[in-house]
């Protein structure tokens, strides 16, 4: 098993370096820089923006830049977020949170909505059950999400007046301790509720045709022959298998809950690290972008490795080469 | 004495075990280990064993379909493996082989006409206008009957998919055909019939077989003489009929004690082997068969035994023949 | 029969619908060298037609124009064919050719590069000022609307529909014989069992010929503004009301799922080159060449997509690429980072199939390597390429939208569904005028979820263990 672990650790290395590589290359194709967009209306001299970009290394080389850059980041040290002028790090570790909470709410609804209709759908396939579920889940596949999103904003925070607008807490607000936490439950219902809903349709696609795999193996004739009701047959030994493939996916899926959602954070307005993202875009913030785009990436490498972990856990017939 | 068609001499096939942080060959499974035989025109050399020592890879390896680790494959005195890429194609009309399983060994996407005419055409030997003709007949005495030439596999049952295999290896006029297992996969009816008409193609056209089978009973019928394999070594080999009335090994002895017979009130006794099959990546020192061989002595867990001729063509690798 | 005349009726009126204006032009500018092939068409004056239109700048005499007129001419030939020679294969032939025609005007249509001519609405107009000074301006010829354009879409949907029934009927009358049941038909026939696969390709074949082919029925050109009209509500004259600068939206509406569209397809077109080429040699050439792509492949799947895309879009707007380029940059963008996913799976289809018994026994065949690849490999690597690629298709519209919406996409003044989303921007129009942003949300939604039936029908339908 360790074996393993170094082995895949090893080999994760020259693709994070291929993947700084190129996101370097591709954000230093944005043209202009922060100094200039910032000092475009001030009165510095020639000389003093000249020195401001030597401090910030605007006009170095790009393979300078990028030594620069990787030496830092070996350490986790990714430079200072030019918009916040505090450590990258710190920055993503301040607003990660608020989009991890969002996130991991959204996936257990996700996972408590689309598992057990995708059980239900695979034992009765083809019937009508099946036909409408297949039906909800492939909807919630194609609806684009900030669509949704607003569509849901529309029904219950317009015209329902149900549920606020946007944001984590209502503005200008003091709740303490229940009322504090009951705000911040209103204010999460619906971009989780995006979330979820989008998520759950192509889990629930994905569940259906994993026990669907199962329930058409001998052995599970074999279980029902020997006279064992159907909730046995399908909760002990159809679903133990079955859940093989599913947790996998869920291995993939556990690093993205940090990385945020950036379109629906940016619709809601919730202050997480998607939102924060789609700002440095537009600002210009090459550390932030650089510190970001590459912790997604490894944490996208990580949910592979997690998931292959999670694989030879849970299926015992597979051993780690 | 003529020429012989296809001679082996020391073939070796080891296949690498990998493993470690680094992948690196850590083993060997060796599958066929130090196989000599000889097989004359227009006959047919049975080769049984029980599953899993290393027929099948014998069987391919002669036609260089896998990579050889040592010796030789001289087919009418040429080495086939020193051969380039363009001259083994040019050779391969003449060695073919049947599979032996009718459900995968067969396109499911071409016609029977085109698999059965896709070799010709591709190695010049009929022109177009021809190839429904050529195609016909050869059908014709696989018998086939003549609509089926625009059918697809997967409407015909085993035996007759087996006969579209034989037809295709047919169809080159090859002079040498490896049959691997071709009856294992049918009905016992249907075992009968494909081995009458391999027996019927033999006797019209004089090709050689080489028959892989670990059904005694099946081999009895078609082949001239009989080797026996065990662990990837030749342990006998002899006519047909001296094999069967006087088996010289122990394991030959063994095998032939347990072939069924049709007379239920006829009883054999039967020598049961003990022990179970050792692995091949880790084979027993000395004679392969000594873990398990009821003779086994000390000589035999030291010294490999060599082919002996004991008079008649009968060899036998046995200290104790 | 009734039916073949009125085909072979539809398809000539098609032909001359396009060999007219060859014919009655005195003068025009061909592009260099094409003179070989306009030198074809023989010139006849018509007094009546005033200088300006004779001097018409006739751009149309560029490629796709030929070629669909070529079509239409070959779809007669395959007809006459049919006819005298009861084949079967030359009346596919001549429906190929007809839908080959119709979707390359359509091809003709959305791009504004090429001006089709309106040769009747020419004379129409002329006949009906008649002072000899009418002029065409580009921006006209551009929006396409003239009767002629609207004449040529009714014809050779016409023709179409028309070869379609022949084809149909002589299916029928010839499977009265036996059935040979190829691989393919029995996919089919499993595919038409799936009646929301059905419903899915309807609904997708709707909107499509909506959107390339409705604009040419519609009186409000794309690009033309009037802020008097602005933010009308829908009614008999927008039926789906204007947006903040006056336009149309239902105009703007087909015109951005052109767009939309196209990108998808294009999308996935790049993806799927990409892809196979890439999984097929990773594949069927294992070792080092299989180790490096697939680092390349691990290498390109770890990057973050939306931030990404995102960042080159905010390239694009920085570099000021003019509003049509952009559409290209998208498409090849969605197109480059989605590739490795259909690597992977071309890949993993190839090592499969390699050990299959009938690639041995092809080997043992002595067939040459690239017999094995087209014959045996790529057939059946192919049911599974055109299932992800459906589905991929649906999910490069939604990526376009999405970009769009953000403003990173398609910019203005173009329309494209997810761009017109952006009316929410306003809150009062989010709250107030639903009319400017739920349609094309609607839109979106409701193309990628056709694609979705369609993709999820063709997956049961070449599944080999799902046969009921």
């Amino acid at each position: 098993m360790w074996n393993y672990l170094a082995r895949r650790i090893l080999q994760m290395i020259p693709i994070i370096i291929g993947v700084s590589i190129i996101l370097f290359l591709i954000i230093n194709l944005v043209p202009g820089n922060f100094i200039d967009s910032k000092v475009s209306s001030t009165h510095m001299t020639p000389q003093q923006i000249q020195h401001l970009k030597d401090i910030y290394g605007i006009n170095d080389p790009i393979y300078l830049k990028y030594f620069k850059w990787i030496k830092g980041a070996v350490h986790f040290d990714f430079g200072d977020s030019f918009t916040y002028q505090k450590p990258v790090s710190t920055v993503i570790n301040t607003y990660v949170w608020n989009s991890f909470s969002i996130a991991l709410v959204a996936f257990i609804l996700e996972l408590l909505i689309a598992i057990p209709i995708g059980i239900i759908s695979a034992t009765r396939q083809y019937s009508k059950t099946d036909m409408i579920f297949t039906f909800l889940a492939l909807i919630g596949i194609s609806f684009p999400s900030f669509f949704l999103g607003y569509i849901l904003i529309k029904v219950f925070a317009v015209n329902l007046h149900i549920l606020p607008l946007a944001g984590l807490n209502t503005p200008g607000s003091s709740y303490i301790g229940f009322a504090f936490i009951i705000d911040r439950l209103k204010h999460m219902i619906l971009p989780v509720l995006v979330l979820a809903l989008i998520s759950a349709g192509s889990m629930m696609r994905y569940t259906r045709t994993a026990v669907l795999e199962i329930v058409k193996q001998d052995y599970i004739r074999t279980a029902r022959a020997k006279g064992l009701s159907e909730k046995v047959v399908i909760y002990k030994h159809a679903l133990r298998n079955a859940l093989i493939p599913i947790v996998t996916l869920i291995g993939l899926s556990l690093p993205g809950l940090f990385s945020g959602a950036i379109i629906t954070e940016s619709i809601f307005g919730i202050p997480g690290i998607g939102k924060i993202a789609l700002e440095a875009v537009t600002k210009r913030d090459y550390p932030l972008l650089m510190g970001f785009s590459l912790f997604v990436a490894v944490l996208t490498l990580l949910g592979n490795l997690l998931s292959d972990i999670f694989y030879a856990i849970v299926d015992p017939r597979v051993k780690l080469k | 004495m003529s020429e012989a068609l296809l001679e082996v001499k020391n073939l070796k096939k080891y296949f690498p075990i990998k493993g470690g942080v680094f992948q690196r060959t850590v083993g060997h499974v060796k599958a066929v280990e130090d196989i000599s035989f000889e097989i004359n025109k227009g006959e047919t050399l049975g080769l049984v064993g029980e599953s899993g020592c290393g027929k099948s890879t014998v069987g391919r390896t002669i036609l260089r379909l896998h990579d050889k680790t040592g010796g030789e494959v001289l087919f009418k005195g040429t080495e086939i493996f020193d051969l380039k890429k363009q001259e083994m194609q040019k050779l391969r009309p003449k060695i073919q082989i049947v599979f032996q399983d009718p459900y995968s060994s067969l396109n499911p996407r071409l016609t029977v006409g085109e698999i059965i005419g896709e070799a010709l055409l591709e190695h010049g030997f009929c022109e177009k206008k021809n190839l429904k003709q050529r195609v016909l007949k050869v059908m014709e005495q696989c018998g086939l009957l003549r609509f089926h030439i625009d059918r697809y596999p997967h409407e015909f049952s085993g035996g007759q998919r087996q006969r579209i295999g034989i037809a295709r290896a047919l169809a080159l006029n090859p002079e040498f055909i490896v049959c691997d297992e071709p009856v294992s996969a049918l009905d016992v009816s249907i075992q009968s019939q494909i081995i009458n008409l391999l027996s019927d193609l033999q006797k019209e056209y004089g090709f050689s077989y080489l028959f892989i089978s670990h059904d005694l009973s099946v081999v009895k019928h078609i082949s001239h003489r009989v080797a026996v394999m065990y662990l990837g070594c030749l342990v006998e080999i002899a006519d047909k009929t001296e094999l069967y009335d006087n088996p010289l090994h122990p394991y030959t002895k063994a095998l032939l004690s347990a072939v069924p017979l049709p007379d239920p009130r006829l009883k054999r006794e039967k020598i049961v082997l003990s022990g179970d099959l050792p692995s091949p990546a880790n084979p027993p020192l000395g004679c392969r068969f000594h873990t398990r061989c009821p003779k086994c002595s000390d000589i035999c867990k030291e010294q490999v035994p060599e082919l002996k001729d004991v008079g008649q063509n009968h060899k036998v690798a046995c200290h104790f023949a | 029969m009734k039916i073949k005349l009125f085909t072979m009726i539809s398809l000539f009126a098609a032909v001359l619908c396009y060999i007219l204006p060859f014919l009655t032009f005195k003068d025009y500018s061909s592009i260099n060298g094409f003179n070989l092939i306009t030198s074809l068409f023989k010139r006849k004056e018509l007094h009546k037609l005033s200088e300006n239109i004779q001097t018409y700048v006739f751009t149309s005499t560029s490629v796709p124009l030929l070629v669909t007129f070529l079509l239409f001419i070959t779809a007669i030939v395959f007809l006459a064919y049919y006819q005298f020679r009861k084949s079967s294969k030359a009346l596919s032939g001549s429906l190929g050719a007809v839908i080959c025609a119709v979707i390359s005007y359509g091809v003709q249509l959305s791009n504004s590069q090429t001006s089709i001519t309106d040769f009747f609405g020419t004379i129409l107009l002329e006949l009906k000022t008649g002072d000899g000074k009418t002029i065409f301006k580009t921006s006209d010829i551009i929006s396409q609307t003239g009767p002629g354009a609207k004449l040529l879409v009714i014809v050779s949907f016409a023709s179409l529909i028309f070869v379609a029934l022949l084809k149909i009927l002589d299916v029928r009358e010839r499977n009265k014989g036996d059935n040979i049941q190829t691989p393919w038909t029995m996919a089919i026939k499993q595919f038409k069992r799936n009646k929301l696969a059905i419903v899915g390709l309807f609904l997708i074949s709707f909107l499509i010929i909506i959107c390339f082919y409705g604009p040419v029925f519609s009186k409000y050109p794309l690009l033309k503004t009037d802020i008097i009209m602005a933010k009308l509500k829908p009614g008999p004259e927008h039926l789906l009301g204007t947006d903040s600068s006056g336009r149309d939206i239902l105009t703007r509406l087909m015109y951005g799922g052109r767009i939309s569209i196209t990108v998808g397809f294009v999308a996935v077109l790049l993806e799927i080159l990409l892809g196979t080429t890439i999984g097929g040699l990773a594949g069927y050439y294992s070792g080092k060449i299989d180790n490096m792509l697939m680092r390349l492949v691990d290498i390109f799947l770890s990057i973050p997509f939306l931030p990404v895309v995102i960042i080159i879009g905010a390239i694009m707007s920085d570099l000021n690429i003019p509003p049509q380029r952009r559409i290209y940059f998208v498409m090849f963008i969605i197109g480059v980072l989605s590739w490795p996913v259909m690597a992977r799976l071309v890949r993993g289809q190839i090592l499969t199939l390699r050990e299959q018994e009938y690639m041995i026994a092809a080997e043992a065949l002595g067939l040459k390597d690239r017999r094995k690849i087209v014959r045996h490999l790529i057939p059946n690597v192919i049911p599974s390429i055109i299932v992800s690629a459906t589905l991929g298709i649906g999910d490069a519209i939604l990526m376009e939208s999405a970009l769009s919406f953000l403003g990173l996409g398609v910019a203005m003044p173009f329309p494209s569904w997810g761009n017109m989303v952006q009316a929410v921007r306003d809150t009062n129009d989010f709250i107030l005028r639903s009319w400017l942003w739920i349609p094309p949300g609607i839109c979106i939604f409701t193309i990628v979820l056709a694609i979705n039936f369609v993709g999820d029908g063709l997956r049961d339908a070449f599944d080999p263990k799902m046969k009921k």
